[in-house]
């Protein structure tokens, strides 16, 4: 129970192998230090979850949670979490999702899920408020996503996972609606546990404290990201997909494994053509004034467009200009329930490993005829897609190319290549669940997206980096999403790269000024930072909703403390400094062979990253630290 | 005669992807885009990304940077984050 507004009060555990249900102990003083969703799910499974437990063990959990503004009418609120030990990467992982299954679930009561144990046979799980009913999945099992999404109670939320989860690989999804838990393998833990599908009814609702106040407040939010060019224009008007063009002339635009930034034939597989040619409308998740989502037509079916992360790592990092192929794919993989980066960066390492004959695989770089097929035999472990499955680390150990094997901690990276913004090379190396853009700090924002810093200088990108690893770890324990973060870009700045107080503001930006307070608002107490900060409106938000008091510094430290949290479990799994790392293509070949300062110098990057962060020199949190972030007495 | 490509919102609006300009500099290349398409305005166009032949004009001479007749010139309206 609670006092709260926002929240449910109630965590329920599932244990599917004995059909029962009980209640998490889970209080307000742990909501005020953990928030929700990501950081909520890493305290229950360190809390929970052994060290040596693997993803497929028994005793490995799914930890399904919302924050205090899922469900609310707060923009961009349709966001949970799905936590579990991943089956790629053999650390904590987190996968976010915008489908609507995190409302529902409060809808039924419950802010989380703890699903525990194995069930002997298939299963579907059905939440009805206080009923939790475990059904026979037999007729379910072997149902592509959106088959098995039909046959399920239309009203309500609904979990899901393909042939893939099923089929344990590795980097299995879990679907709510068209949108994806994309990341890390979460399909195929649940799929290991046996359970087809979880559906979540009710007509609860999460309470708000300052009802007025918020309505006031949203109305403001949604006026200012619907004015900002960004999440009012670029966004909706082009999705992410927009951003390809611009990944081009940055050099961020990973091509051929990540041999090269650029792709001659870039337009061919951009957001401007995906409009003129494909798009039909938009859509996007419930409560969201930007709709970044693309519907365009494959078959003569309506279908969910490509993000931008498939459109690079099924385009030019496989050197196919085929956008029609793109989508197809897109659709394939998300029926069969896997992640499309993943999907896409072991493929592209598959097609390096055979053209240089440390593989030979029948995959080739530009050739794309057989990879509808491919998709199809990595789900159901047909012949190579067997290996295929297991992913680029596990391919790499056994087949060689350790130094061109595009991953961080066994996770493929994402579409940004980053000897043009080696901040961002820098976050997918210490990134908590590997190699992703979002948890690594995004710093390519920065880096050429939306501002134009120097790309290769090492100057402040580690605050940087922990600054903005910080805060979007908290807006994601909100259950906001992470895009309402670009209208934290002033517009002047956006609207004038090249106006003199743009260019002022990129150069402050790599001062020590700025990494000064950065340093200043990691190190100080909560109570040194009182004020709210307008420019991150879910701290208002938060406050409006829920009750609690939130400033800058509380928000700021609850964010630091789920960055150390997920960190610090990762490390009594035997992470440490050799782990954060990046291929050697990376971080010793030159992007250009003319411009020396074109690969990311990650030694340097990360012994100051340790330093800001509170780290010692192997990476591990200091107890000073820990006891500062409340995680040790 | 340079070719001017346009991407973004500003490809959208105008409805074309492309353009041949004759112009000099990026300041005249500009000048004439807009005399052609009133939508993009000067202020508008000054405030793009603009590169010639993938180096941004940052790293040239801003606007003043000369042009000749195979350049290619890009130019991107403002975006981020995915």
């Amino acid at each position: 129970m609670t006092k709260l507004g926002g929240y449910m009060g109630k965590v329920l555990i599932i244990d599917v192998k004995n059909r029962t249900t009980s209640l998490y102990p889970w209080t307000d003083a742990d909501r005020e230090l953990f928030l929700g969703g990501k950081i909520m799910a890493a305290k229950i499974i360190r809390d929970n979850v052994s060290p040596k437990v693997e993803a497929f063990d028994e005793e490995n959990i799914l930890v399904i949670s919302t924050g205090p503004l899922t469900g609310t009418s707060a923009p961009c609120s349709s966001r949970f979490n799905i936590s579990t030990i991943s089956p790629l990467t053999g650390l904590i992982t987190s996968s976010n999702c915008g489908g609507d299954f995190g409302l529902h679930l409060k809808k039924a009561g419950y802010d989380a899920l703890i699903i525990k144990n194995k069930s002997e046979s298939p299963i579907w799980i059905e939440i009805n408020e206080d009923q939790v009913l475990f059904h026979d999945a037999k007729e379910l099992w072997g149902k592509r996503v959106s088959e098995t999404q039909k046959a399920l109670d239309s009203k309500s939320g609904k979990l899901v996972i393909g042939p893939a989860g099923e089929n344990l690989v590795k980097y299995a999804s879990i679907f709510s609606g068209e949108r994806a838990a994309g990341r890390g393998g979460v399909g195929a833990v649940m799929g290991d546990k046996n359970i087809k599908a979880i559906t979540a009814k009710g007509s609860y609702k999460p309470k708000v404290v300052d009802v007025e106040g918020t309505k006031e407040f949203y109305k403001k939010w949604i006026n200012s990201l619907r004015s900002h060019p960004l999440t009012g224009k670029q966004l909706p008007t082009f999705g992410t997909a927009g951003l390809v063009s611009l990944m081009q002339y940055r050099n961020v635009l990973a091509t051929k494994n990540f041999t090269y930034g650029s792709y001659p034939d870039f337009e061919k597989v951009s957001g401007e053509r995906l409009r003129k040619d494909f798009l039909v409308k938009n859509k996007g998740c419930i409560t969201c004034p930007i709709q970044c989502g693309r519907q365009v037509e494959v078959d003569g079916r309506v279908v969910k467009g490509p993000e931008l992360e498939t459109l690079a790592l099924l385009g030019p990092n496989i050197l196919n200009n085929d956008l029609e192929l793109i989508l197809r794919w897109n659709l394939e993989l998300d029926e069969l329930g896997m992640d499309t980066i993943s999907a896409g960066g072991t493929i592209a390492f598959a097609m390096e490993l055979n053209e240089k004959g440390l593989w030979k695989n029948g995959l080739e770089f530009g050739k794309t005829d057989n990879l509808l097929a491919i998709f199809e035999d990595i789900a159901y472990r047909k012949g190579i897609g067997d290996e295929l499955a297991e992913g680029t680390r596990y391919l790499s150990r056994k087949y060689g190319g350790v130094e061109f094997a595009m991953h961080s901690k066994g996770m493929e990276l994402s579409a940004y290549e980053p000897r043009s913004a080696v901040g961002q090379g820098l976050g997918y190396a210490v990134s908590n669940r590997g190699g992703c853009h979002l948890n690594g700090g995004y710093l390519v924002l920065m880096e050429g997206l939306g501002l134009s810093i120097d790309p290769h200088t090492t100057k402040s990108k580690a605050e940087l980096t922990v600054l903005t690893q910080n805060i979007m770890e908290a807006v994601s324990a909100a259950g906001n999403c992470l895009f309402t973060l670009y209208a934290m870009l002033p517009e002047h700045l956006i609207n004038n790269p090249n106006s003199s107080i743009t260019g002022l503001t990129n150069r402050a930006l790599t001062t020590s000024l700025i990494a000064n307070i950065v340093k200043f608002i990691d190190k100080a107490d909560e109570k040194l930072l009182p004020f709210k900060f307008p420019l991150i409106p879910q701290i208002e938000a938060i406050e409006l909703v829920t009750g609690m008091k939130m400033s800058f510094g509380k928000f700021m430290e609850i964010g630091e403390r789920g960055y150390n949290l997920e960190r610090t479990y990762n490390v009594e799994r035997g992470i440490r400094a050799k782990d954060d790392s990046l291929p050697h293509r990376l971080t010793k070949v030159r992007q250009k062979e003319n411009e020396p300062n074109s690969y990311v110098p990650l030694d340097e990057l990360k012994r100051r990253y340790y330093e800001v962060r509170g780290w010692d020199e192997d990476g591990i949190p200091k107890k000073d630290k820990l006891k500062k972030l409340k995680l040790i007495e | 005669m340079a070719k001017v490509k346009l991407f973004g919102i500003y490809s959208l609006e105008v409805n074309k992807d492309e353009l041949i300009i004759e112009a000099d500099t990026i300041e005249a290349i500009l000048l004439k885009l807009s005399s052609i398409e009133p939508n993009l305005t000067i202020k508008r166009l000054k405030g793009s990304l603009i590169f010639v032949n993938d180096k941004n004009i940052s790293e040239l001479n801003m606007f003043k940077t000369k042009v000749k007749p195979d350049d290619n010139i890009s130019i991107l309206s403002p975006i981020a984050g995915g």
